[in-house]
């Protein structure tokens, strides 16, 4: 990607791990994704980041949440990019469940989103507190080769693109071994993902650092960046032509501190940043054209 | 004096601790004849690498048919054959391991207290990628959560053992954070950079420089530790940056030149040359065990 470039803005409409009590504007039901994912779209988000929830906002991977929050969604807004999560970590934490990987790849199959995100390897997933001085929570994302490929071959075969979430330098890397397997297809989607404990420090020197180690084949990158860090790290991706992920799930402020009040506000602040850094934000139609996601149908919903 | 020398770190000025990693557990003897499994070829081990500069072993125990283990007799066999050898070098026990539980990992570490133990830093995939075959050759989540780190971490601490952090990718570096926030990490921190494992950080000099960078601002000393043969090019790398550097017949068997080492031996050698053409000069056992904070003391009941 060049500065050139018009810039992608995501939206993470409502994570898994984060709930009401902490900000008030998290969807739970369809009707409020569709509310949201209407705030995202008139503030120049292009694409959407679900993460399925039953009605009561417990984090769910069954296939009739996302299908009922995906079709919400689409009878909203004219067009948006669908990008489902197939991460586990918040139904694991959260739903005080495992699931298996059969259950992360069932939802891909049948609905068929335009994109889903591929974790690119294992790592520590914890959060520590500085003032209780321990850890919050610690788990392990397990994301082997195996997995890897299980999911990649599944999204392959429903023609789904992969947006490969990297969350250290080595899950780069990890993209090698795929390319000489043959597996991806380019333009790859490369999200830098900064902030979480046991991932690469959130800093901008090591935002450019990541996107050093992008293999050099045709591709689109970005950064997600978890935390109130999220405005610098989104402001050191427009400076070096990437594109951006804001949204509830990764940071509920706005850089002056302030709540956001809905996905609306943290777009909105997102496409103010592209204007002033002298760049301009993608529509959804030239969104598709660079990630090549053609409009379809998905989740039973006709173009 | 000594504490501001330290404060930032290593630099070009200091002594070189070459380490040996004297065994490993996946390679066998088919692959290269030299890998030690008895004792007796252990010790023989450890005197071609003192004597050839090296100032600490870096140990996985084998039962004397080869087989990795993780017994507190089989641990206990080798050191004590290796410190009947010579006359003093730096102990360092792994405790890495796919599979095998912690509390067994623990055991060996509290019964024979080595100087020094492995720490791997954090959770990662670990796998090897054969190109020609266009397949894993294998692959598996080598599984460190912070819960293991700091039980690991704490058993250390309590018994004397000065962890080394194993770094297979930037965020474990970053990993050391918290543990320094929680007053459980005890300056001066050794770090290890591990490059060339498919899983983690890319095998190039610019990362290792990346690497080096991320250590926290505390005294330290950090050093590289590459996997396959482009293990000689970080060496380089290393040496240039004012690292340590490991080698041994667990990271490669081959020298630069493409020959199979004919012991570990051969590969410290290599590794001492090196050190001296970029004008560096190998630290002496001694030296190492005051830069590391490590004093010589009874290990595996060998009394000092």
């Amino acid at each position: 990607m060049s500065f050139e470039d018009p810039v992608i803005i995501t939206g993470a409409i409502s994570g898994a791990i984060a709930n009401r009590d902490q900000c008030p504007a998290i969807p739970y039901t369809p009707e409020e994704y569709a509310a949201e994912a209407r705030r995202i779209v008139d503030e120049g988000g292009s694409m959407i980041h679900i993460h399925a929830r039953t009605r009561d906002g417990v984090p769910s991977c069954e296939v009739e949440d996302f299908r009922a929050i995906t079709q919400a969604i689409l009878a909203e807004v004219d067009d948006v990019i669908i990008n489902y999560s197939t991460g586990s970590v918040g139904v694991t934490l959260l739903g005080k469940r495992t699931i298996s990987l059969d259950q992360r790849v069932e939802p891909l199959r049948v609905l068929k989103p335009d994109v889903a995100t591929l974790n690119m390897g294992s790592i520590n997933f914890a959060k520590y507190s500085y003032s209780r001085k321990g850890f919050v929570f610690d788990v392990i994302a397990e994301n082997s080769f195996e997995t890897i490929t299980t999911l990649l071959t599944a999204m392959n075969e429903a023609g789904i693109r992969a947006e490969h979430e990297c969350f250290d330098s080595g899950h780069m890397a990890n993209l090698d071994p795929l390319l000489d397997m043959g597996l991806l297809h380019e333009p790859l989607q490369i999200s830098c993902v900064m902030g979480v404990t046991g991932g690469i420090r959130p800093t901008a020197q090591n935002l450019a650092h990541l996107c050093e180690q992008i293999p050099p084949v045709k591709h689109n990158w970005g950064v997600i960046g978890v935390s109130r860090k999220q405005w610098g790290l989104v402001a050191a991706s427009l400076a070096l032509g990437g594109n951006v992920r804001v949204g509830l799930e990764d940071n509920l402020y706005l850089p002056n501190g302030e709540i956001a009040r809905s996905n609306g506000d943290l777009i909105a602040k997102a496409a103010d940043l592209v204007r002033d850094t002298g760049r301009r934000v993608a529509t959804v139609a030239e969104a598709r054209e660079m990630l090549a996601t053609p409009k379809r149908e998905v989740a039973g919903v006709k173009p | 004096m000594e504490a501001e020398r330290r404060g930032a770190g290593m630099s070009l000025e200091d002594p070189v601790i070459v380490t040996c990693s004297i065994s490993g557990a996946v390679a066998n003897r088919e692959q290269c004849a030299a890998i030690p499994y008895t004792p007796e070829e252990y010790a023989a081990e450890a005197r071609r690498i003192v004597d050839e500069g090296g100032a600490m072993i870096h140990i996985h125990a084998r039962t004397p048919e080869g087989v990795p283990s993780y017994e507190i007799e089989d641990f206990r066999a080798i050191t004590q054959a290796i410190l009947a050898e010579v006359d003093d070098v730096i102990i360092n026990y792994s405790t890495g391991a796919i599979g095998v539980s912690l509390d067994k990992r623990v055991e060996y570490l509290r019964a024979l207290k080595p100087d020094v133990a492995a720490l791997n830093m954090g959770s990662m995939n670990y796998a090897k990628y054969s190109k020609s075959r266009k397949a894993f050759v294998f692959g598996a989540v080598f599984e460190n959560s912070f819960e293991t780190i700091t039980t690991l971490l704490t058993a250390m601490n309590e018994e004397g053992i000065r962890p080394e952090h194993e770094c297979f990718d930037s965020g474990h570096i970053a990993n050391l954070d918290p543990l320094l926030d929680m007053g459980i990490l005890h300056e001066p921190l050794q770090v290890s950079c591990v490059m060339g494992v498919t899983g983690g950080i890319r095998p190039t000099a610019k990362n290792l420089a990346h690497m080096s960078e991320q250590i926290p601002p505390v005294s330290h000393n950090w050093g590289v530790i590459g996997v396959s043969r482009k293990q000689w090019g970080l060496v380089a790398a290393s040496l240039a940056l004012g690292g340590n550097v490991r080698v041994g017949l667990e990271d490669n068997f081959y020298l630069p030149d493409g020959e199979m080492a004919r012991s570990n031996g051969d590969l410290i050698a290599k590794a001492a040359e090196l050190v001296r053409d970029t004008g560096r000069r190998v630290a002496t056992v001694a030296e190492a065990r005051e830069m590391l904070g490590t004093p010589k003391r009874e290990v595996a009941g060998v009394k000092v």
